[in-house]
């Protein structure tokens, strides 16, 4: 405890938060990291795999390597070759696919032809594992002995914020429920373990559904294969739930309409960065000023809670940003007004010492207007409205037996597919499963309409769970007991977590709130009707560790100190669902505080991506 | 982290030497006995070069001026490490630690501990340094050995501030002779190991922790499906594969067929390297072996698709339905809808080729005015139909490029076809031919207008397709609804509409305010005039 305390995140003061300084594990990682770099000695070109270059830029800043780790070069590992430098050594830091084993080969073996005056090492890392099929590639493939080494790194949960930790496997849902490839469970296993380690073993788990019996199985083996060495810190999370994405579909599938979430859904919040057009940030004098031609890059935003005006907005309905930003506005109008008044030197003082924040205000509101703005123009679109009325129809199940008329138009508006198969599979849900008329009805239009190709598109979608056969009726009866659809739900200030879909509480966060409070037990029925096992399972703590409490027994100890709850969500969270937590840890009466876990951050554009059968994009009309 | 791995780079510092690793298969033992022999030695005096060699100017510095202070914190590290790496013979007894995350030295395993010496010496080095000093500190916690108690820490601490640095003492040395002598005994051992079959969780262990290891001596089919039963409840990925490709390659068809078939994890695993390593044929086989009938045909069938040539697709998707999706009963939808993927491509085909032969003489007034942006294959059926009602709109049933044929053939809905012959229709602005189509015959021989996808609809096709105001008041007219009517008129801006709507719900008040937007004199203002001023409506 002493130790971790005096521990300051390096370069990342948000992440350090009341409730759990995630500013650690950021540094562990990034230590591990560099021991990893300064094994090889001498200059070094890095090559990164494409994949990688987002998460190891929230640990690791490029001009710290330069700096301090002689890292001269960066590129991308591309099979045009390598770019020539006079570097010593070459480092290639690879994501374990077959794909890129092939380039590898090919980088090498141009380097080779080239010759050069400096004779390179070349060293591979694997992040996070090595595989066994990727050695035997490069063995094939003639290059395994020119490693100097080949290493792993082993990158797990990357601290996204102070209170989020994504392990940033965009395709961890595909791979369970598609390939039956079970891999990422066993890295968040794994990530699970470290975080044990650096913030005590968590006393009480709790999961939901296959995956998460799979991670606590894991987990259990892993801590046996420890030989029974606990991390000697006392435990600063109280509970872990695993919750597996298959147990709620879906809410992914929903459009989120927080402010995080709608401009994840418009704009791809990708390693908490965003691009957007650039037109909207340019200022009017800048206009004015610059002869040259407005810029046409997109223009790249970090999206996380240093920024003081995000955090207060990024889990907002997005009907309440507007007000929040316009009051903002005018009390930063105000502050700056103060100069006028300010009459002493020391007043004056006063002023400019808090000159730089107002500043940084007034920048970030800028932003987040032009932003707001962006997200206003598609959210006052007809096909946004449209589409968003036909979402609470399904939800309320309203005529889901039915073929509905607002997909049938979209798909002959043929709007895009994924729209399209958001819409369908949230009905299939909706209705525990389609009609078999229904289904085919779709299927038929689909398939006409957007190519035959996507047979394979429908069946990974059967297979993965999203659209069903018809079955047994569960989702009336989840959705009466745990209050899923709430009327006149408030969102200026609200009072249910239902606010960030507008009417629509999202399952997975009920079950959170119902674990803390009352309990599982109370809704055990529903539980039943979710698929996969549940889990409950107590991981003892030895005595001198335990937090001083009345009782440590019971779970729901009524003591005023918070207690922390990590969640985990296997196969992706939503940036609403996030709110929804958030919501919750606010909430005097919740009981407990949270922090997240996640395979990756998901919207259903692109979890439905990641299910299509990807054909080169044509347009489907070009006549 | 891992030992093997942390050994070579050591070896790296060397320069123009090749990697070593005593435990691949490709090196003999004789080799493998020099290699571990000379390193050991180069291990021993590499020590003092090392650091003086590294390229960080702190540490070098350190280095030459205290090598004292450098070196002591290392006996501390390696006295975290020492009661793992001495007891290699405990290592079958006591399962160390598998998951390499947990242990930045993964030294706990023992066995090549040759790397656990390099391991901590790294640490060594950067505790020495002043740069790194507070993350330090965190390391210990990582040591699963019992000796990470919070004493070694405190005093990890102290090192780390460089507040009190203690000489190295004769006991160090002592400590530090031992740890050569274990690690010239585990070595040994190492080397015994590899002839030695060793417990099957110990293989796996090291499989896992990316080790080297060698699985020719389980020589029984039981141990051989020990190994994998074990790797299966591992759910290690890499051991799985390991164990079933090593099964596959040492016993017969027959056996591995039937040992897999009892086994779907390890079998999704074998089916992945065989996809991985573009094995189709085999990874069909296994599928169908496995009675995965599904999952075949759609491989094969996604096989086909990327098949530029059209001709080879049509023979590869038939080949796909003749051997897979025909011969399982559970699949005549998606059977009847590759046959349909078929005979349209046997029909995009020939019209394609006449309409490309057509286009070139530039003889056609039609494709003068609209001509083929690409090429017709490949499109899907919708687009086949938009594309020859915009070109083939007249052929006869019979023709394959004709509209009504593709209709029948693909089973095409109502709504759908209507949607698509409008937009074309607009398109190459034939009015008529949409009038044609919404037109029905009345009970008594009249004629009635009726379109199954609502006529706002229709108007926002026409719209896009920008028709004339004259069609778009026609089409107007016939929305029943009132409002919709209006909204939509003034969508699309088409005035008359919206007041003829006036007109019909007798709304003066309206109507006035709506005329006043208009110039007096212009068409529309005359027209509102004419209105208002008619004494023949009688106003609300």
């Amino acid at each position: 405890m002493i130790q971790v305390e005096k521990m300051a995140a390096t370069g990342a003061a948000h992440l350090n938060s009341a409730k759990l300084n995630l500013g650690i594990l950021r540094d562990f990682y990034r230590r591990e990291f560099l021991e990893c770099i300064d094994k090889c000695i001498g200059t070094k070109a890095l090559v990164w795999d494409d994949g990688l270059t987002g998460p190891f830029g929230l640990i690791a800043e490029a001009s710290m390597l330069k700096e301090q780790h002689e890292v001269e070069r960066m590129f991308r590992l591309q099979s045009s070759g390598l770019p020539s430098s006079n570097v010593q050594n070459i480092i290639f830091i690879v994501r374990p696919k077959l794909g890129l084993m092939e380039t590898i080969a090919q980088c090498l073996l141009n380097e080779e032809m080239k010759g050069g005056y400096v004779r390179k090492e070349f060293y591979l890392v694997f992040v996070p594992r090595k595989s066994l099929l990727c050695e035997k590639k490069l063995k094939e493939l003639g290059v395994y002995g020119s490693f100097a080494s080949v290493e792993e790194f082993n990158l797990g949960l990357i601290p996204f914020d102070s209170d989020l930790l994504s392990m940033e496997m965009d395709e961890s849902y595909k791979e369970c429920y598609l390939q039956n490839d079970f891999t990422s469970m066993f890295f968040a296993a794994q990530s699970l373990m470290t975080l044990q380690a650096l913030y005590g073993t968590i006393p009480y788990v709790y999961g939901k559904g296959d995956c998460a019996k799979q991670v606590v199985d894991m987990m259990r083996r892993m801590k046996m294969e420890m030989g029974g060495v606990e991390p000697q810190i006392t435990p600063q999370i109280d509970n872990l739930l695993i919750l597996d994405r298959n147990v709620d579909l879906l809410t992914p599938l929903l459009s989120q309409l927080t402010y995080e979430g709608l401009i994840d859904e418009i704009f791809n919040i990708k390693n908490t960065n965003v691009k957007l057009p650039p037109e909207k940030f340019v200022s009017q004098e800048e206009k004015k000023n610059s002869k040259e031609p407005l810029p046409t890059e997109p223009k790249k935003f970090i999206l996380n809670s240093a920024d003081e005006l995000y955090a207060e907005l990024r889990d907002k309905n997005f009907n309440a940003v507007g007000a929040i930003v316009s009051r903002k506005a005018k009390t930063i109008t105000a502050e700056f007004d103060e100069r006028h008044a300010a009459k002493t030197v020391g007043e004056m003082k006063q002023f400019v010492s808090k000159l730089p924040h107002l500043q940084n205000v007034r920048a970030s509101l800028g932003i987040h207007t032009s932003i707001a703005e962006l997200v206003k123009e598609v959210t006052d679109s007809d096909e946004f409205l449209d589409s968003l009325r036909c979402q609470q129809e399904l939800t309320h199940g309203i005529d889901t037996d039915k073929v509905n008329p607002y997909i049938e138009d979209c798909i002959a508006r043929e709007e895009p597919l994924s729209k399209v198969l958001r819409l369908i599979c949230i009905q299939s849900i909706c209705n525990d499963g389609l009609k078999p008329k229904v289904l085919d009805f779709y299927k038929r239009e689909i398939i006409q309409t957007y190519g035959f190709e996507h047979m394979v598109t429908l069946s990974n979608l059967e297979k993965s769970g999203f659209l069903r056969p018809h079955a047994a009726r569960t989702y009336q009866v989840i959705r009466k007991t745990m209050k899923l659809i709430v009327e006149d739900v408030n969102e200026q200030n609200p009072n249910d977590i239902a606010y960030v879909y507008s009417g629509y509480a999202p399952l997975s966060v009920r079950l959170a709130q119902y674990l803390a409070r009352p309990g599982w037990r109370s809704i055990t029925e529903v539980l039943n009707l979710l698929p996969g096992p549940k889990v409950e399972e107590v991981q003892q703590i030895p005595m001198g560790l335990r937090k001083r409490r009345a009782s440590v027994t019971s779970s729901q100890s009524s003591m005023g100190e918070q207690k922390l709850t990590l969640v985990f969500f296997l196969g992706g969270v939503t940036q609403a669902e996030l709110a929804a937590l958030r919501f919750l840890a606010q909430q005097d009466d919740g009981g407990t505080d949270y922090v997240v876990a996640t395979t990756n951050i998901v919207q259903g554009h692109r979890l439905i991506e990641s299910l299509q059968e990807h054909i080169e994009p044509v347009k489907l009309n070009p006549f | 982290m891992d030992d093997d791995d942390g050994a070579s780079f050591e070896n790296a510092g060397k320069r123009g030497r090749q990697k070593v690793n005593i435990f691949d298969d490709n090196i003999s033992l004789d080799a493998a006995r020099t290699i571990i022999k000379s390193s050991q030695i180069e291990d021993e005096d590499e020590d003092d070069e090392e650091i003086t060699f590294d390229g960080k100017p702190v540490v070098k510095y350190t280095a030459k001026s205290s090598s004292n202070a450098s070196k002591t914190p290392m006996p501390d590290l390696s006295s975290l490490a020492v009661p793992a790496v001495s007891s290699t013979s405990r290592t079958s007894s006591n399962p160390p630690t598998t998951s390499s995350s947990m242990s930045s030295s993964s030294s706990f395993g023992g066995v090549n501990s040759a790397m656990t010496f390099g391991h901590s010496r790294s640490q060594s080095l950067t505790l020495g340094s002043s740069v790194n000093i507070e993350p330090r500190v965190m390391k210990p916690q990582f040591v699963p050995s019992p000796m990470s108690s919070t004493t070694s820490l405190e005093e990890l601490d102290d090192f780390s501030h460089g507040s009190k640095r203690k000489q190295m003492s004769a006991s160090d040395i002592d400590k530090m002779q031992q740890e050569i002598q274990s690690l010239r005994r585990s070595l040994l051992g190492a080397k015994r190991d590899r002839w030695v079959k060793l417990p099957v969780d110990d293989t796996l262990r090291r499989i896992m922790k990316g080790e080297g290891y060698s699985l020719e001596l389980y020589r029984s089919l039981e141990d051989k499906l020990e190994l994998l039963d074990k790797a299966v409840r591992l759910h290690d990925g890499n051991a799985i594969t390991a164990a079933v490709l090593f099964l596959q390659s040492t016993v017969t068809k027959t056996i591995f067929n039937r040992e897999l078939l009892c086994r779907p994890q390890a079998a999704d695993h074998y089916l992945s390297y065989l996809k991985a390593h573009f094995d189709f044929a085999e990874y069909i086989n296994v599928l169908v072996m496995l009675g995965r009938t599904e999952e075949a045909a759609a491989f094969k069938f996604k096989l086909a698709l990327p098949t530029t040539d059209v001709g080879l697709k049509i023979s590869k998707l038939k080949d796909s339905l003749r051997s897979h999706f025909s011969a399982d009963p559970h699949l005549s939808q998606e059977s009847s809808f590759v046959q349909e993927y078929i005979d349209l491509l046997e029909r995009q085909r020939p019209v394609d080729e006449s309409d490309a032969n057509l286009e070139a003489t530039g003889r056609s007034q039609m494709f003068r005015d609209i001509p083929r942006k690409v090429s017709l294959i490949g499109m899907p059926v919708v687009t086949t139909l938009y594309y020859c009602c915009l070109y083939h709109y007249d052929l006869s049933e019979n023709s394959l490029g004709s509209p009504a044929a593709i209709k029948k053939r693909h089973q095409i809905s109502d709504k759908q076809y209507l949607w698509t012959a409008i937009s074309a229709r607009a398109k190459v602005r034939h009015w008529k031919d949409i009038e044609i189509m919404l037109t029905t015959k009345g009970w008594f021989g009249g004629t009635k207008m009726k379109s199954v996808i609502g006529f706002d609809k229709i108007v926002n096709i026409l719209h896009r397709n920008s028709a004339p105001p004259e069609i778009l008041e026609k089409y107007l007219s016939l929305i029943d609804d009132v409002e919709t009517r209006i909204e939509l008129a003034k969508k699309v801006s088409c005035h008359k509409a919206i007041m003829d709507t006036y007109v019909a719900t007798k709304n003066r008040p309206e109507l006035e305010a709506y005329a006043t937007k208009f110039d007096r004199y212009s068409k529309e203002g005359l027209y509102a005039h004419d209105i208002l001023n008619s004494s023949t409506i009688r106003w609300k």
